[in-house]
């Protein structure tokens, strides 16, 4: 076994082992449940009412809108994986089994993106297996397309847990880089869409589509060069996250 | 072996740890004592890499420790009891650490029979009691059956019997011709623990002497019933008692001698023992931060 492998046995262990990691799971399915059922049974009413086609509304549809809550509880999980090590100090004890900085982060990126990967394709297939039936004959279900959607759904999960846990590397304190991710995903274009207009730069309305949240919904939405800008920024900050705890004292 | 070389740590204006060389030799226990923010568990966070040193090198078996790739193998270190995921139970705090080393699970189960935690290891590490912690903490330490044991404070919680316990194994793993450092406040501990001891006053070295030459007193003492002339005839004693006078700089011998030749009566005489606790306090009265003040 390489040191790589040994450090991420070793973080796996500690994830699957803490009973919060699965009450994280377990919100985010209870929350996406919730919002894909309540959003299939509209769509379904309103299209009753409209009269609209059968066979018009994709299967995987009402599971990708109840995602972004999905993106928020998990990605408190990848975050957390690096803050409550400062904060109970065990990061003393993280540190002193693997001195190298770099691989320590590296093991539990690979562990948080693989963890959150297969849980979010779970998550996933369970939403859309308890929603679509809610959308009776409006449903439009192709098992080809519904798999590629579920596992696009999970790597997009994992690559925001990923984001989150460079975030939490890099600020330490949970509330701190929950804050930061809270802007990243919702605040940052948001503003940068306000501040378009009255400054008189259209590129702002581009430069927002480019920030993680809205490049995680194009991603869901089917354009794949998304899911790289979406790696990229969780590259960026697992990299920051590995610059930060190399520069400072634990 | 742990070597020390011009060894500085500054956090903003305080300096905790002064250009410190040492080195701890295998097959002794090491005792490292100093006031409250001497430097001692700064020195130690350098030494296992927590925290970069300002300027000055440590090495551990001669290497850097992020150049160690199964760290445990060489150092076993307990730092923080209490810095253990509460959530999890010591065992699996065990494993986890077990596994970023390559070691096997019946190797967590030895350590935590070694150190009486096997029935507790399934409880979250947050019930533990601050002895407990410490077992455990211990347990992680021997975990990669290392050459070289460092604790800060190992003893600081433990009941009457563990204190005893963990005093046999750290004279055991040095007689294995382990290198032993361990720091602690209680000086009577100390005493009967280490082989040398290392002081530190405001981050520097103090005092490094074997723990015998720090109990060797300076001089006798001396008891009878009519000592005046001894007194007169002894330049440099003092009355230290009634029908007690202490002697620096003779040995008993001369001392005996003199008695003789003045024709007097000595009921007692023998050299001075100091406790640890006098010569310590002694050593670091003037490198006390946090004193109380009368
Ligand atoms: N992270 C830090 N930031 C700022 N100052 C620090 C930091 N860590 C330690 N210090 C300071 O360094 C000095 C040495 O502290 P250290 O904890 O090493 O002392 P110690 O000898 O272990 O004391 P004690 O016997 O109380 O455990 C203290 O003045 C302390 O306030
Ligand atoms: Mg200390």
């Amino acid at each position: 076994m390489t040191a790589l492998t040994r450090a991420a046995a070793a973080e796996w262990l500690k994830l699957r082992t803490l009973r919060s990691t699965w009450w994280f799971l377990g919100g985010a399915l209870a929350l996406m449940l919730l919002v894909a059922m309540l959003d299939a049974s509209d769509t379904a009413a309103a299209l009753r009412a409209q009269g609209g086609a059968a066979g018009s509304v994709d299967a995987a549809a009402p599971a990708m809108s109840a995602l972004p809550w999905a993106r928020v509880v998990l990605g408190a999980l990848g975050l957390l994986v690096m803050t409550s090590e400062f904060a109970t100090r065990s990061i003393m004890v993280t540190l002193a089994c693997t001195p190298s900085r770099t691989r320590l982060l590296l093991a539990k990126a690979c562990v948080v993106v693989a963890a959150v990967f297969a849980a979010g394709v779970v998550l996933a297939a369970l939403t859309v297996a308890a929603s679509a039936p809610l959308l009776g004959e409006y449903v439009d279900l192709d098992a080809g397309v519904l798999g590629g959607q579920l596992l696009t759904m999970g790597a997009h999960l994992a690559l925001v847990a990923a984001l989150a846990l460079g975030l939490g590397a890099l600020v330490r304190r949970s509330a701190g880089a929950l804050t930061v991710l809270f802007v990243l995903l919702l605040v940052l274009p948001l503003v940068l869409q306000e501040a378009a207009d009255p400054l008189g730069a259209e590129f702002l309305v581009t430069a927002a589509d480019f920030t993680p949240g809205p490049a995680a919904d194009r991603f869901m939405a089917g354009e794949s060069v998304f899911g790289l800008v979406l790696a990229g920024w969780a590259v960026v900050a697992v990299a920051a996250g590995a610059w930060a705890l190399r520069a400072r004292d634990a | 072996m742990i070597a020390l070389d011009r060894l500085t740590k500054r956090y903003g204006d305080t300096t905790a740890v002064d250009d410190l060389t040492l080195e701890l030799t295998p097959g002794v226990v090491t005792g490292f004592l100093g006031p409250n923010g001497a430097g001692k568990s700064t020195t130690m966070r350098m030494i296992l890499g927590l925290d970069a040193p300002t300027s000055g090198t440590v090495l551990v078996d001669g290497r850097r420790y992020r150049d160690l790739t199964r760290p445990l193998h060489t150092i076993g270190a307990l730092l923080d009891a209490r810095a253990v995921h509460p959530a999890r139970s010591g065992r699996d705090h065990l494993r986890a650490v077990a596994r970023s080393q390559g070691i096997g699970s019946s190797r967590v189960e030895e350590v935590l029979a070694l150190t009486g935690m096997s029935e507790a290891a399934r409880r979250r590490a947050g019930t533990y009691s601050l002895g407990m912690s410490q077992r455990l903490g211990i347990a992680g330490a021997l975990l990669g059956d290392p050459g070289v044991l460092m604790l800060d404070e190992p003893v600081n919680g433990l009941d009457p019997d563990g204190v005893r316990w963990i005093r046999t194994l750290l004279r055991s793993l040095a007689a294995e011709g382990r290198t032993v450092f361990v720091s602690s406040h209680l000086m009577s501990e100390m005493e009967r623990t280490a082989d040398r001891l290392v002081i530190l006053g405001r981050g520097r070295l103090i005092a490094d002497e074997l723990t015998e030459r720090l109990l060797a007193g300076d001089g006798v003492r001396v008891r009878g019933p009519h000592l005046r002339p001894l007194a007169d005839a002894l330049p440099g004693a003092r009355w230290t008692g009634p029908g007690e006078l202490t002697v620096p700089g003779l040995t008993g011998e001369q001392v005996g001698r003199k008695a003789l030749e003045l024709g007097l009566v000595i009921s007692e005489l023998g050299p001075i023992g100091t406790s640890l606790e006098d010569s310590y306090l002694h050593l670091t009265a003037s490198s006390t931060e946090y004193g109380a003040r009368p």
